[in-house]
């Protein structure tokens, strides 16, 4: 048996896929627990996992967008996140000595406090944001997110330069994403790195759902964008109310959305604020959705198309992909007229090749393992780990 | 209408204002990404590629190929914001496209632009 420290971020998009993965690891008979905000982490994680707690704000996405929500991602946030936790995840590693430390690819401390301790540490990817390095293309923008990196590590105490991209571990990258997806990006990815596709179990049921409002003589669309700064989802839903309007012959669309964030909502369209996405999945026709990873690829592991409006961070890359694979269509986010909407969603539910192509990807994203798969090879470090008595490089005090 | 039938109406830009110069970088732009007229309704010289418009990879590159279609060879815009740092790419605006297209033709790479 051996221990994982999980660290992850406040967001549940993050939190998700890491929680299945701890899950796995105690069904399999391994000791698991995390270090970061309790409130937070409680309600998404197995009851009984230990947690370390780190006081932490919820992450509120800001209005950023494009590169503007890169830089203030990592000057507002990650950089932010990485100094506060860092003492936590300190106090998390003495206390439950761990054998391998689980570490979202934005929490940055876990993989210096992992350097620090001479520690095995797996970087787990909830998103593709850096996954593929898609800001290789701007070298200069590359170069800032490594001297990111570097004073982070700096200020940790440690000594000289990062010994690699602190984004990327070098005993394992786990993704959650597929070979089906990434496509030709695949040669980007640290020979490392394995892909397991969504990470799919135990997410709490919903009963309060009306799940007798489905009428099944009518297709199904799921309209979700995440969590946004009101600004920008108060005309996206106003959009989307104008789209399926006049749509109710043919289908029935179930909304995530705030109270009140879609005004007088006709009456094949159903406005929920939480919605059992999983649930719902095999029963649904099509998904408009912003391109959160979470999302496409629980949408595509269940054969369901999509029609996604990227915003920002990893969903424009997602959109491709899926647009690449033939499994959805992608449109802008501020498309002005109601038909930019509602014509590419009629063709997605009318034209059986956006169906089959999903299909194709649904079946390599299941093949990859899901959550049971990453457990497998974060056991699997552990006992190399095992194998090999002292890692190079730890042991560093911190000067502060 | 399409590109080209909008590129042969709008050349040659390089002789006019900046204004208008801009105007024309914009329609490309409206053009390049599919958008009507209505998108968005204060699209301008200020207007910013990257946080207003919030134009990705594709888009970008799309607007590129427009801009080399009817500019030619030598407005590669995509060679241009290559080499830029992450705030000056935030901050690009339709004017500093307009202006780098106008010097680039300027230079002599008129020569390889079609028509």
């Amino acid at each position: 048996m051996s221990r994982f420290l999980f660290v992850s971020l406040p967001l549940a998009g993050h939190v998700n896929p890491l929680a299945a993965v701890a899950r796995e690891l105690e069904r399999a008979g391994q000791e698991v627990a995390w270090a970061g905000s309790e409130a937070f982490l409680r309600p998404l994680i197995a009851p009984g996992q230990r947690v370390y707690p780190i006081p932490l704000r919820a992450h509120r996405g800001g209005a950023e967008r494009g590169l503007a929500s890169t830089k203030s991602r990592w000057e507002g946030y990650i950089v932010p996140h990485a100094r506060v936790t860092r003492a936590g995840i300190r106090g998390a590693i003495a206390d439950f000595a761990p054998d391998v430390l689980a570490v979202d690819q934005h929490a940055v401390a876990g993989a210096i406090e992992a350097h620090r301790h001479g520690l095995l540490w797996a970087t787990l990817a909830p998103t593709t944001m850096e996954l593929t390095r898609p800001l290789r293309t701007f070298p200069k923008v590359e170069a800032w997110i490594l001297d990111q990196l570097a004073a982070m590590w700096s200020v940790a105490g440690m000594p000289g330069l990062p010994p690699h991209d602190l984004r990327f571990s070098p005993h394992l990258v786990i993704a959650f994403t597929g070979a089906a997806l990434v496509g030709e990006a695949m040669a980007q990815l640290p020979a490392n790195t394995h892909l397991v596709g969504p990470a799919l179990t135990g997410r709490p049921a919903d009963p309060a759902f009306p799940r007798h409002w489905l009428d099944e003589g009518r297709r199904h669309v799921l309209v979700t964008v995440g969590t946004l700064a009101a600004d920008m989802s108060g005309t996206f839903y106003r959009r989307a109310g104008a789209a399926l309007r006049p749509l109710g012959d043919r289908l029935q669309a179930v909304v995530v959305a705030p109270d009140g964030a879609m005004p007088d909502p006709p009456e094949h369209v159903l406005v929920r604020p939480r919605v059992p996405v999983l649930e719902l999945m095999p029963r649904l026709d099509a998904v408009v959705s912003h391109g959160g990873l979470n999302t496409v690829c629980e949408a595509l592991a269940h054969g369901v198309p999509l029609v996604i409006a990227p915003i920002r961070g990893d969903q424009p890359i997602n959109a491709a992909q899926v647009a690449a694979a033939g499994a959805g269509i992608r449109i802008r986010f501020d498309g002005a007229r109601p038909e930019s909407l509602r014509d590419p969603l009629l063709t997605v539910l009318e034209d059986p090749s956006y169906r089959s192509a999903a299909a194709r990807v649904a079946r390599s994203l299941c093949e990859a393992g899901g959550a049971a798969a990453a457990a497998r090879h974060l056991g699997a470090l552990a006992e190399r780990g095992a194998g090999s008595p002292v890692l190079a490089g730890g042991n560093h005090s911190e000067n502060e | 209408m399409t590109a080209r039938d909008f590129g042969t109406t709008a050349a040659p830009v390089f002789d006019r204002d900046d204004e208008s110069r801009c105007a024309d970088i914009a329609a490309l732009l409206r053009e390049s990404l599919g958008e009507d007229r209505t998108w968005p309704a204060d699209l301008g010289p200020h207007t910013r590629l990257d946080a207003d418009l919030a134009l990705d990879s594709l888009e970008t590159a799309a607007f590129a190929a427009a801009l080399r279609q009817h500019h030619g060879d030598a407005a590669d815009l995509l060679a241009y914001i290559a080499d830029l740092d992450l705030d000056a790419l935030i901050t690009l605006t339709i004017a500093d496209v307009a202006r780098y297209v106008a010097d680039r033709l300027a230079a002599g790479g008129d020569r390889s632009a079609p028509r």
